[in-house]
């Protein structure tokens, strides 16, 4: 608690200062993607890492978020900070009625399921083209007025800052959410469903709650997502989002608050080296997975930094 | 306190529990005997919202349980062992009573993420509380241990805590002494005598360790294949025949 606490201080510090360095557009680029992945990696592994359910549908929420973003900036012209708090909402709202229909099931029929979601909005988010105008997406979100005389690269800094003061919000809500009541209940489901019933712990509600923030954030990210590239399509809701963001996860180490901030770090710098070799990037992927569960089934960061309590004696 | 009515519980074609009816009155310690396959566990499962019964009533307290949820019959102070595992392994000793110590710690979701001087008062005493009962059950040396790496009797005693961190009014235990050597088992029954009283109103044990059973209990009640077969003081129990013939056979004529 005190070491992950210190960690994700000390990389905030460090995050807030990375910019100053006169960095180039690209690398300033990187840094979004990063953040914008700590959004998501940080909400998918509340449900992975501590109610211990595998869900391959988190970009449902992902989507929801960016298209609410997007049909609000383009068709009513709200601003940015409003577009991403009612992402927050809406994708929390998804979440609620998906959450509560899944996580009747465990298991394989937990992952299948929501896998099915996520699907099944990429379908009609192609297809709604009244709504979501299809394939082709919706482009020319606007940027917020105030970059408008800015240089590119001041623009991308911009969006740097916000991303980190969204994954900020994000990691503090994980954090508390871990370190009460809250994680004491949803690790203890995890680890033995029936004790937990039997000591008055209801398991269905605290996965539903785990489920419905980490939508929330899974939204914020979207909605950020989508105005930081000004367009949103089918592919929000595509498997390509989904395998990222567990890579990032089971590599930084499920289970743990840093995991999913050094998780995407690697995965984000992995994936842009790995640009040159195309397609065969995901073959890459699967190798990494494959390596990740056989030898550091825990992550890189699960054996320093799982929950853990201590009694401090006096 | 508790009232059992007249509960069945089929799976299938076997019936596990049949017609079984007894009650627990506040200040006592009744067992629940009978040979492997009885039924016991299947009645742990009933009362406690595991199973749903297929015939029967339930009461705790005046109010009936039988369609209760298990969250629901914890939260209303009846909380049981499991015969197999009644711990987080890889939790260690304080984790493990701390996260049973979980109605006690409940805040509203939004004090949990905006947590004020009051929640962190509460936290300090929920934890305070879990290290005084770790203290109690002569588990202080291994409170950082991870429940995984107890030996058999320090497991047996962690269950215990664990069961009763929850704050239970009725303590039901699966079996608490399953291998424990007869030292370790009387220690386990001084405990138990002094937990009636003080830690929690009435105590339901099921358990073969005979001499623990005798020396605990008020009240004994055996079934035998899913029937209640009698019920009685430990000393009518020890000395009926039909008892003696359900868990021996019959005498050769
Ligand atoms: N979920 C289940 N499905 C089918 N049969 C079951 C189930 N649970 C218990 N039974 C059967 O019900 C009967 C009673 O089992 P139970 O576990 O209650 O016995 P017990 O008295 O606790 O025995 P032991 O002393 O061995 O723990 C057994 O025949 C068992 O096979
Ligand atoms: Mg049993």
């Amino acid at each position: 608690m005190i070491f992950e606490r210190r960690f994700l201080l000390g990389a905030l510090a460090i995050a807030i200062v990375f910019p100053l360095l006169g960095w180039s557009e690209y690398v300033i680029h990187v840094g979004v993607l990063i953040m914008f992945s700590i959004m998501l990696a940080t909400g998918f592994n509340l449900i992975v890492g501590y109610v211990g359910e595998f869900s391959l549908g988190h970009t449902a929420f992902l989507g929801i978020g960016a298209y609410t973003a997007a049909l609000l900036s383009s068709s009513l012209g709200m601003p940015i900070f409003f577009n991403i708090a009612a992402a927050a909402v809406v994708a929390a709202i998804a979440g609620f009625f998906i959450g509560a229909v899944t996580l009747r099931l465990r298991g394989p029929f937990f992952v299948i399921v929501t896998l099915c979601f996520a699907e099944v909005l990429r379908i009609v988010a192609n297809n709604w083209v009244a709504l979501t105008n299809g394939p082709m997406g919706i482009a020319g979100i606007v940027k917020p007025a105030w970059m408008a005389q800015q240089t590119a690269l001041q623009q991308k800094i911009d969006f740097y800052y916000i991303g980190l003061a969204l994954v900020t919000v994000c990691v503090y809500f994980a954090y508390r959410f871990v370190y009460s009541f809250l994680g004491r209940a949803v690790v203890t489901i995890r680890e033995n469903r029936f004790v937990a019933q039997s000591v008055g712990i209801w398991p269905y509600s605290y996965s539903l709650l785990a489920f419905v923030v980490a939508s929330a954030m899974a939204g914020v990210a979207g909605a950020f997502y989508a105005h930081y590239v000004s367009y949103v399509g089918p592919e929000v809701f595509g498997f390509p989002f989904m395998i990222s963001m567990i890579i990032m996860v089971l590599l930084g180490g499920k289970g743990t608050l840093i995991g999913p901030v050094i998780g995407p770090v690697i995965v984000v710098l992995l994936e842009e080296y790995l640009r040159d070799f195309k397609d065969l990037r995901f073959s890459i992927f699967g190798l990494v997975i494959v390596a990740v569960v056989l030898f550091v089934p825990q992550g890189l960061m699960g054996f320093v930094a799982a929950r853990r309590e201590q009694y401090a004696r006096k | 306190m508790l009232q059992v009515d007249n509960i069945t519980k089929n799976f299938g074609g076997i019936t596990a529990v049949a017609d079984v009816s007894f009650a627990i009155n506040k200040g006592e310690v009744v067992s629940l005997i009978g040979p492997n396959g009885a039924g016991k566990t299947t009645c742990f499962n009933l009362i406690t919202g595991f199973y749903r019964p297929t015939a029967g009533r339930v009461q705790f307290e005046g109010t009936d349980i039988t369609a209760f949820d298990p969250h629901r019959v914890a939260r209303l102070g009846v909380v049981r062992t499991f015969q197999k595992t009644n711990v987080l392994p890889r939790l260690n000793v304080f984790e493990n009573v701390l996260a049973a110590r979980h109605l006690h710690g409940e805040t509203s979701i939004l004090r949990a993420f905006f947590p004020g001087k009051a929640v962190r008062v509460r936290e300090k005493r929920v934890r305070d509380e879990a290290a005084d009962l770790i203290e109690t059950l002569g588990l202080l040396a291994r409170i950082d241990t991870p429940a995984e790496s107890l030996s058999c009797g320090e497991l047996r005693l962690l269950e215990v805590a664990v069961a009763l961190s929850a704050g239970p009014r009725l303590l039901m235990l699966d079996e608490p002494a399953a291998g424990l050597n007869t030292q370790e088992a009387e220690r386990l029954a001084d405990i138990l005598k002094q937990l009636v009283g003080t830690r929690v109103d009435a105590l339901l044990l099921v358990e073969h360790n005979m001499s623990l059973v005798m020396s605990v209990s008020h009240r004994v009640v055996v079934l035998n294949f899913g029937r209640k077969l009698m019920e009685g003081s430990p000393e009518q129990v020890r000395n009926s025949a039909e008892v003696i013939e359900a868990y021996l056979g019959k005498p050769v004529e």
